[in-house]
């Protein structure tokens, strides 16, 4: 159930992604294994599911791909990371559009901004992405019976 | 260039001081960033430090066609939020191209560093995003007004991706003197004239304005970037770094073919050595071929097809002169034509 969810959210982001950026997403897969399985226990719908995972997997991306271009001195590697993590963020912004996924807009774009301040502090990736599963989790708790099906079904 | 800008806002009756406030009201009321925090500084110097403001103007002029009067605070709002996308793009450009200068000033990550750069230019997209979507609906008296209109700025913002697929289009084509104009037009229109079209269809949709109009507007903006950038990357040939910030030809220093270059490529005595060129060409190397371009008449070719876009815009302009606003467009016309 969570490989389907996974499979059919990689290829939705897939289809998203431009030719013309060349950006094949390489997730973290037991960071996205959690966050699926931590949705398969809300009563929500497939669809809504895939576009929540997708959110949290291209903001992921984003991070990572803008951490990484620090640690290589090339200029192709560094102009790839930046535009590849802008085009991530923006395609994110994208996706919850036109899902209508407005109130995980409003709660993600906020928390994008924080991790940001975090970054320049000097956070280590591996810390950020721990805050953003964390927060997910807590978005998911507050918000998970707005979608329409029951309350949370498994503790 | 200062005079020229204080005229075209003046002309278009708009507060550039309420924009620039607006612009740093952004940061000023972030309560996750301190006031006077070194991040929040550099963020307010680069407001400072000026601009054209030529996008937040088109989202005013766009809202001059629409039937509300009431939503000036949205309007505002996704005028500060548009030119916060394009200052935040430009810090990532500076990095890209290696500018040392931006208006005569330090460019950001040289006055930081790369990483922290680019981390507040991914703040300055945020907050911006967060700040628009904030205590709105105190002039709003729709809930669903403002729900259709917050839709709107947002659908502006994912116009993100497709300034990256202008930057993508660039960077695999560098040094790439194979590419046609139809690829260059491609390119330009994603870099920058989507963007402008998208300010003034933001402004027209929160003012309610028809579809049709707004249609127009949007095709008017496209017009308007394509000449604009056009004409930009004459000036890069042509200026100096005292007016530009940026040596004469450094486009080409970067590998980015723009259209003067293509235009010289069609003379086969320049083409042999500009096709020679590649990154790792001497400053001597490239200032020769610089100025074998500047000596052609690709620049003359390449400003007319700027006037032909401004004329496309102008024929627009014709189909809008109902509206009293239509004015502001050809005072936006004359500003780029000069």
């Amino acid at each position: 159930m969570d490989k389907k969810l996974i499979t059919d959210m990689e290829r939705m982001l897939q289809q998203e992604i431009e030719h013309d950026t060349f950006i094949k997403l390489n997730l973290n897969k037991q960071f996205i294994l959690e966050m699926a399985a931590l949705l398969q226990t809300y009563k929500i719908t497939h669809t809504r599911k895939m576009a929540i995972l997708g959110c949290y997997s291209l903001l992921y991306a984003a991070i990572r791909k803008h951490r990484e271009v620090q640690l290589d001195d090339g200029s192709l590697a560094l102009t790839r990371g930046i535009l590849d993590g802008d085009y991530l963020f923006g395609l994110n912004i994208r996706l919850l559009i036109q899902q209508q996924e407005k109130a995980l807009m409003q709660n993600l774009i906020p928390f994008y901004k924080k991790l940001q301040l975090n970054l320049i502090e000097g956070i280590t990736l591996e810390v950020i992405i721990v805050q953003l599963f964390d927060h997910m989790k807590e978005y998911l708790k507050q918000h998970g019976s707005d979608y329409g099906g029951d309350d949370h079904v498994v503790a | 260039m200062a005079v020229m800008i204080m005229l075209l806002h003046e002309e278009l009756r708009i507060s550039i001081e309420d924009v620039n406030d607006s612009l740093k009201q952004v940061i000023l009321s972030d309560e996750d960033l301190p006031v006077d925090s070194t991040i929040a500084q550099h963020i307010i110097n680069l407001v400072q430090a000026g601009g054209k403001r030529i996008r937040p103007m088109l989202v005013i002029v766009g809202s001059r066609f629409g039937v509300n009067d009431n939503d000036q605070n949205l309007v505002i709002r996704a005028a500060t939020m548009l030119e916060y996308l394009h200052m935040a793009s430009l810090i990532h450009d500076d990095i890209i191209d290696n500018s040392e200068l931006r208006r005569g000033q330090a460019t950001l990550h040289m006055t930081t560093d790369v990483p922290t750069a680019i981390h507040i230019a991914n703040y300055m997209m945020a907050r911006a995003l967060e700040w628009v979507q904030v205590d709105v609906d105190v002039d709003i008296d729709s809930d669903k007004h403002k729900d259709e209109d917050l839709s709107q700025i947002a659908t502006s913002a994912s116009m993100i991706t497709q300034l990256c697929i202008g930057e993508y289009q660039q960077l695999h084509n560098r040094f790439n003197f194979n590419i046609t104009i139809n690829q260059y037009l491609e390119k330009t229109k994603n870099k920058t004239a989507l963007l402008m079209a998208h300010c003034l269809q933001a402004g027209a949709l929160i003012a309610g304005a028809d579809e049709a109009t707004t249609q127009l507007l949007f095709e008017f903006g496209e017009a308007l970037g394509m000449a604009f950038q056009i004409r930009d990357d004459v000036l890069d040939f042509t200026q100096s770094v005292e007016v530009i910030g940026k040596p004469a030809g450094a486009d080409l220093m970067n590998g980015n073919v723009t259209l003067p270059v293509l235009f010289a490529l069609e003379n086969v005595e320049i083409a042999k050595q500009i096709r020679a060129l590649n990154n790792e060409s001497s400053p001597d190397q490239m200032n020769h071929i610089i100025q074998l371009i500047k000596e052609s008449d690709a620049l003359e070719r390449t400003q007319l097809l700027s006037i032909q876009y401004l004329k496309t815009a102008e024929q627009i302009i014709d189909q809008l002169e109902k509206y009293q606003a239509h004015h502001d467009l050809h005072t936006l016309l004359q500003f780029f034509a000069k």
